[in-house]
């Protein structure tokens, strides 16, 4: 499974705004919304299905970053948005340090095996530090698609 | 110095995610010894969440837990008891 196949460089947000989770996940589900890939209607319902998952425990997993996700009936296609948040969020991670890459992970409720696939095929970017840090300063989404395609074509 | 490895099948439905990756690095940062895990020959630090998602461990899957340290049996326990745990399919 490859990243850059559930992810368009419009999907990569950067220089996003918001300084605490649920107002992040709201972020980039309108930016979601906005590309039509989710419908306004639909938001509100990905949003509480999401926030219910972080209430069972942070999806912060540390070196600041969190990798929201939900599973869901109204989701028709699996996809990956991220957003870059230069000012770093509140996310109840177990490090206790503010994250600053969210990779937000939607999928069909049917597609049982697509997150773990998804979960795994981040880590193993963001395993390479070099990677990471490089990912954290990038300036523009097209930097972004650049550097995840450079590092999946290495792997 | 005490060190514990053991074969162990993944039982859980949904395979390692998130949650149980969570509540594994929690458990294992209690201890001294070092933990690892590996899988096809990949080995990762057990204490690190984004190393266990890494390995994409699903049910049915097998990995091996290596457990190094002074409190190493203690730690061993404590972690085979998540790492096998079943939990129900939703």
């Amino acid at each position: 499974m490859k990243l850059s196949d559930y992810l368009s460089e419009k999907q990569i947000i950067v220089g996003a705004k918001s300084k605490k989770k649920k107002e992040s996940l709201k972020e980039l589900l309108g930016a979601l919304v906005s590309l039509r890939k989710i419908s306004p209607r639909s938001r509100n319902k990905i949003l509480s299905s999401l926030m219910a998952r972080e209430r069972l425990g942070s999806t912060a997993i540390g070196q600041g970053v969190a990798i929201p996700h939900a599973r869901l009936e109204l989701v028709k296609k699996s996809l990956v948005v991220i957003g870059l948040f230069e000012e770093g969020l509140e996310f109840d991670s177990l490090d206790g340090e503010l994250v600053y890459v969210v990779f937000l992970i939607l999928s069909p409720k049917e597609l049982e095996g697509f997150h773990l696939k998804m979960l795994a095929t981040i880590s193993k970017l963001l395993r390479d530090k070099y990677f990471l840090e490089r990912l954290k300063k990038s300036k523009t989404a097209s930097e972004i698609s650049q550097l995840i395609k450079s590092q999946e074509e290495r792997m | 110095m005490q060190k514990v490895e053991k074969e162990i099948l993944i039982k859980n439905s949904q395979g390692l995610h998130a949650r149980p990756a969570a509540l594994f690095v929690q458990t294992a940062s209690k201890f001294d010894s070092s933990v690892r895990i590996s899988k096809d020959a990949e080995v990762i630090d057990g204490k690190s969440i984004m190393g266990i998602l890494s390995l994409g461990a699903e049910c049915g899957n097998k990995i091996i837990l290596t457990v190094e340290g002074e409190d190493a049996e203690e730690a061993f326990a404590e972690l085979e008891a998540i790492l096998s745990r079943q939990e129900p399919k939703k």
